[in-house]
């Protein structure tokens, strides 16, 4: 549907313009408006609409220890394509204790779709879950982190 | 016989977890006072107060498999300090306080943190439904009932990056306790049973409601006078922490389970006063704890009962 909506206003924002600015261009002669008949699906290699979820992956950098850790995200589509500029946050938290990190990760895009989360602190040894997020306009995606901090 | 019995009891004050647990059990970041545990009255005495200096050394930790991890690179050492004092309402009922104070020290790599203060305080009433030597052929029995208030700086306050600061548990909790003991002198053996119900909070950095697991504790002691005014014994004890809730949610993986044993020794050093000295430790393999902080504590303690 939001390709149909996507192709109507492709052929009517023409129209608009010649209206708005009539003596600007020649008006589009009738035979040359072609009404979508078929499959309207898009073809490969145009227009892509974006949608679906965003697969989101993480990795420390090093191993993992207690204190101060940097955790590398990395964030694609469905199709496999790195994303850029999506809004990534980074929660640890320990369950057995019932409390999160003593610092709040800075989260730093480095680039092809990688952002850098540092510092992921670990105030103490023993299990955490770091919380990953990721968002670009209406869509999403997350991960849990099981992390046994020796 | 007085200071046999004198040095027993002291003995038995300081050696018994406290309700709820060791204190040193309580997550490091998380150290709150509880209840049961801080002993009784003898007989003869209207009130008693205390000094209990502790030294918990950081070991390693348990993972939610029950694997057990040395530390590595990690240095955990608290040093806590309580007052507490009892005294009589009647015969058989007596009202007690503690006050802690903790002190602790970090380290992980290059980072170092020195933190500490004021624990979680706890207030509470002991009531002897049968008293040593009232029945011949039936154990003592009594039951504590405390309340345990946030004094202390909870996780969500923290400011230093290992924590160290944070001396408290950060929510209000009720606890029970009941004990039996046997004694015929010079051996006595003795069952604590209590629970510590911690009360829903919201979490201050999350928004979120919050209630740490209810938890369940039992110790089994045992020992006998050796010398005129000394006593020596063993305690086994077990702890069980039910799972945590947030918003209502269990959160997987957040149970926890302790094993451990601790040899006291309480020595009557004149009229009115004995000292006490305790080494309490964890069994440091996999399979011995889930979830949990390991740790050795030595505790020393000095106590004055007034008659």
């Amino acid at each position: 549907m939001l390709k149909s909506i996507f192709l109507a206003f492709a052929l009517l924002v023409p129209g608009l313009a010649t209206g708005c600015v009539s003596d600007a261009k020649d008006p589009v002669p009738a035979s040359d408006i072609v009404a979508p008949t078929g499959d309207l699906s898009v073809p490969a290699g145009d227009i892509v609409l974006p949608t679906g979820d965003l697969v989101v992956t993480a990795v420390f950098k090093d191993a993992v220890k207690t204190g101060q850790n940097r955790l590398l995200v990395t964030v694609k589509d469905e199709a496999g394509a790195t994303v850029t500029g999506a809004a990534v946050t980074v929660d640890p938290q320990m369950p057995m204790h019932g409390h999160g990190s003593s610092e709040a990760p800075v989260v730093t895009e480095v680039g092809d779709g990688v952002y850098e989360a540092s510092p992921v602190t670990f105030q103490m040894p023993g299990a955490w879950v770091v919380h990953v997020d990721a968002a670009l306009g209406t869509r999403e995606g997350n991960i849990d982190l099981d992390v046994t901090v020796p | 016989m007085l200071r046999g019995l004198s040095a027993l009891v002291a003995m038995v004050l300081v050696v018994l977890p406290p309700a709820g647990g060791r204190e040193a059990v309580a997550a490091p970041c998380c150290m709150s006072a509880t209840a049961f545990g801080i002993g009784r009255l003898l007989i003869w005495e209207d009130f008693a107060v205390g000094l209990r200096l502790s030294w918990m050394h950081g070991v390693g930790t348990w993972d939610p498999n029950g694997d057990y991890l040395p530390h590595r690179d990690y240095r955990d050492e608290e040093v806590r300090t309580e007052v507490w004092a009892m005294g009589a309402l009647s015969r058989r009922a007596s009202l007690f306080g503690r006050l802690p104070m903790s002190l602790v020290h970090r380290r992980a790599g290059e980072i170092s943190d020195t933190g500490g203060g004021l624990s979680d305080v706890a207030a509470g009433i002991r009531y002897e439904l049968l008293q040593i030597g009232e029945y011949v052929e039936l154990p003592a029995i009594a039951l504590t009932f405390a309340v345990l208030a946030p004094t202390g700086r909870s996780p969500d306050e923290m400011r230093q990056v290992l924590g160290a600061d944070v001396t408290g548990r950060g929510a209000f909790a009720l606890s029970a306790g009941i004990s039996f003991e046997i004694t015929r002198l010079p051996w006595f053996v003795r069952l604590d049973l209590g629970t510590v119900v911690p009360l829903p909070f919201t979490r201050e950095d999350t928004g979120r409601a919050q209630r740490l697991g209810p938890e369940v504790d039992v110790a089994l002691s045992g020992g006998a006078e050796v010398s005129s005014g000394t006593v020596l014994s063993l305690v086994t004890r077990f702890a069980w922490h039910a799972p945590l809730a947030i918003a209502g949610r269990t959160v997987d993986g957040s149970e926890r389970v302790d094993f451990g044993l601790a040899v006291a020794g309480s020595v009557v050093l004149a009229d009115h006063w004995s000292l006490q000295l305790s080494i309490d430790t964890g069994f440091f393999f996999s399979g011995a704890g889930d979830n949990t902080p390991a740790r050795v504590s030595t505790v020393l303690g000095l106590r004055y009962g007034h008659y």
